[in-house]
C-alpha cells in the first residue's frame, strides 16, 4: 500500500515519530534540492534542510488541509526559509571556484549516450555557474528557473523592485550563458 | 541598436514579451551580429538546463537526521488568544444591572432612601461583581481547561501533568477570596429576607 502525506499527517499531529520520520523522508530529496540551489554548497545545503524541517515541524499546526497539498506548503515554508537565511546572510561563505562538495546530477533515463554527455557537460556547466554568481543574482534566478515564481513572486519574496527582479534575472542568465559560450569555444581552440 | 542593448533585452525576447517594434529591432540587430545571436542562443538552452534540472540525490541518512533534529525541539507553544466574551453575555450583565438600578430608584422614590434601600442598592451591587466575577472565574477554567486538552492531545503526557498542577495551583490561589464570600453572604442574607418582608420607602416613613 502506497503512504501518501495525508495517511501521515493525523499521525504527526499527535506526536507519532515514527510517521514523522516517513513525512521527512518523503520530503528530504526536494527540500534538499532547493536548499542546494540555494546554497550551491552540499554541506550548507544539509545544515539548510535540517533547519527546515526544524521550522517545518515547529509550524506544522498552522497547516490546514484546506490549503492545498502538504507537499506545496512544505515547499513554501522551506522557500521562505531558504530567502530568509540568503537575507540574514547567514553562512554566506566565499564561493570557491572548485567546490569538491559540487553534486553530481542524475543522468536522464533514455538518452543517446553522446547527448546524454553533452547535457551533463552542459548542466555541469551551468550549475557550477549558477553557484559563482554573487547571491544577488543567484537568487532570483534560482526562484525563477528552478522554483518557477513569477516576477511579481520573486520581488515580494524578496522585497526588490520588480524592474530590478527582472534586470537581475537577466544579467545571471547572460552570465551563465557567457561562461557557456566561453567553454564551448575553448573546447573548438583545443581541438583545432 | 548597439550590442549592450541587445544584452539587456534578450530575456524578454527570450520569453515573448517584448514589444514587437524592439522584436523587429533586435531581429535586425542578430542578422548582423552572430555574437549577440550566439549569446541569445546560449540563453536559451541556460533557461532549459535550469528549467529541466533534475533533482540532486539527498546525502545518505539526511532525512533521519533532520527528523531527529526536528524532534530534540520542542515545539512552541501556541498562546491562543484570551477566550472572547460573546457580546450577548455583556449585554445581559449591563442590563441586569441597569434593571437593578431602575428598579432599586423606583422603589426608593426621590425621597432620601432609607437604610434599608441603601443595602437593596448595596446588595445588587455586590451581586453584579459577583457576578462579573463568577464570569471571568468560568471563562478562565475553561481556558485552562482548553489549553489542558490541546495538551493532551498533542501527546505531552508531561505537559499535561504541569498544566494540570498549574490549574491546582491556581485554585489555591483562588481560595482565601472564597473564603471570605459566604462571610459577605451570611451578612447580607438576612438583610435581603428583611428588606423583602420590612421595607420602608422614604414616602411611607413621612407618613
Amino acid at each position: 500500500m502506497i503512504t501518501t502525506d495525508a495517511d501521515l499527517l493525523p499521525g504527526c499531529r499527535s506526536g507519532d515519530e515514527a510517521a514523522w520520520a516517513k513525512l521527512v523522508e518523503r520530503h528530504t530529496r526536494k527540500v534538499f534540492g532547493l536548499a542546494y540551489r540555494f546554497t550551491g554548497r552540499a554541506d550548507e545545503a544539509e545544515d539548510l534542510t535540517q533547519e527546515i524541517f526544524v521550522k517545518v515541524y515547529q509550524t506544522f499546526e498552522k497547516y490546514r488541509e484546506a490549503d492545498g497539498p502538504f507537499g506545496a506548503w512544505l515547499m513554501a515554508v522551506a522557500r521562505n526559509h531558504a530567502i530568509d537565511h540568503y537575507r540574514h546572510g547567514r553562512q554566506e561563505r566565499v564561493r570557491r571556484a572548485e567546490d569538491p562538495l559540487l553534486l553530481e546530477l542524475a543522468p536522464a533515463r533514455q538518452e543517446h549516450p553522446i547527448a546524454g554527455l553533452e547535457r551533463e557537460e552542459r548542466a555541469r556547466l551551468v550549475h557550477r555557474g549558477l553557484r559563482a554568481l554573487p547571491p544577488e543574482l543567484r537568487l532570483p534566478l534560482v526562484l525563477c528557473d528552478l522554483q518557477g515564481l513569477s516576477y511579481e513572486e520573486i520581488a515580494k519574496s524578496l522585497e526588490v523592485p520588480l524592474g530590478t527582479v527582472k534586470s537581475r534575472i537577466n544579467r545571471a542568465r547572460l552570465e551563465l550563458a557567457k561562461r557557456l559560450l566561453a567553454r564551448r569555444h575553448e573546447l573548438v581552440d583545443g581541438a583545432s | 541598436m548597439d550590442c549592450q542593448r541587445a544584452e539587456e533585452l534578450l530575456s524578454d525576447h527570450l520569453e515573448g514579451s517584448l514589444h514587437p517594434l524592439l522584436v523587429a529591432e533586435l531581429d535586425a540587430h542578430f542578422a548582423g551580429c552572430p555574437a549577440c545571436l550566439e549569446l541569445r542562443r546560449a540563453l536559451a538552452e541556460v533557461v532549459e538546463t535550469l528549467q529541466s534540472a533534475p533533482e540532486f540525490e539527498a546525502p545518505q541518512g539526511l532525512a533521519e537526521r533532520a527528523a531527529r533534529a526536528a524532534l530534540t525541539r520542542p515545539r512552541p507553544i501556541e498562546i491562543r488568544p484570551a477566550l472572547v466574551v460573546p457580546h450577548w453575555l455583556n449585554a445581559a450583565a449591563a442590563g441586569f444591572a441597569l434593571i437593578a438600578l431602575g428598579a432599586s430608584l423606583a422603589v426608593i422614590g426621590p425621597e432620601r432612601p432609607t437604610r434599608a434601600a441603601q443595602r437593596l442598592v448595596g446588595q445588587t451591587v455586590n451581586a453584579g461583581s459577583s457576578l462579573i466575577e463568577q464570569k471571568d472565574r468560568l471563562l478562565e477554567d475553561v481556558r485552562v481547561l482548553g489549553i489542558v486538552l490541546s495538551t493532551a492531545f498533542e501527546g505531552r503526557i508531561e505537559r499535561v501533568n504541569e498544566k494540570v498542577n498549574d490549574y491546582k495551583r491556581l485554585l489555591e490561589r483562588r481560595k482565601p477570596s472564597r473564603e471570605v464570600e459566604p462571610k459577605q453572604g451570611r451578612e447580607n442574607g438576612p438583610a435581603a429576607v428583611r428588606v423583602v418582608t420590612g421595607f420602608r420607602t422614604g414616602a411611607t416613613r413621612a407618613a
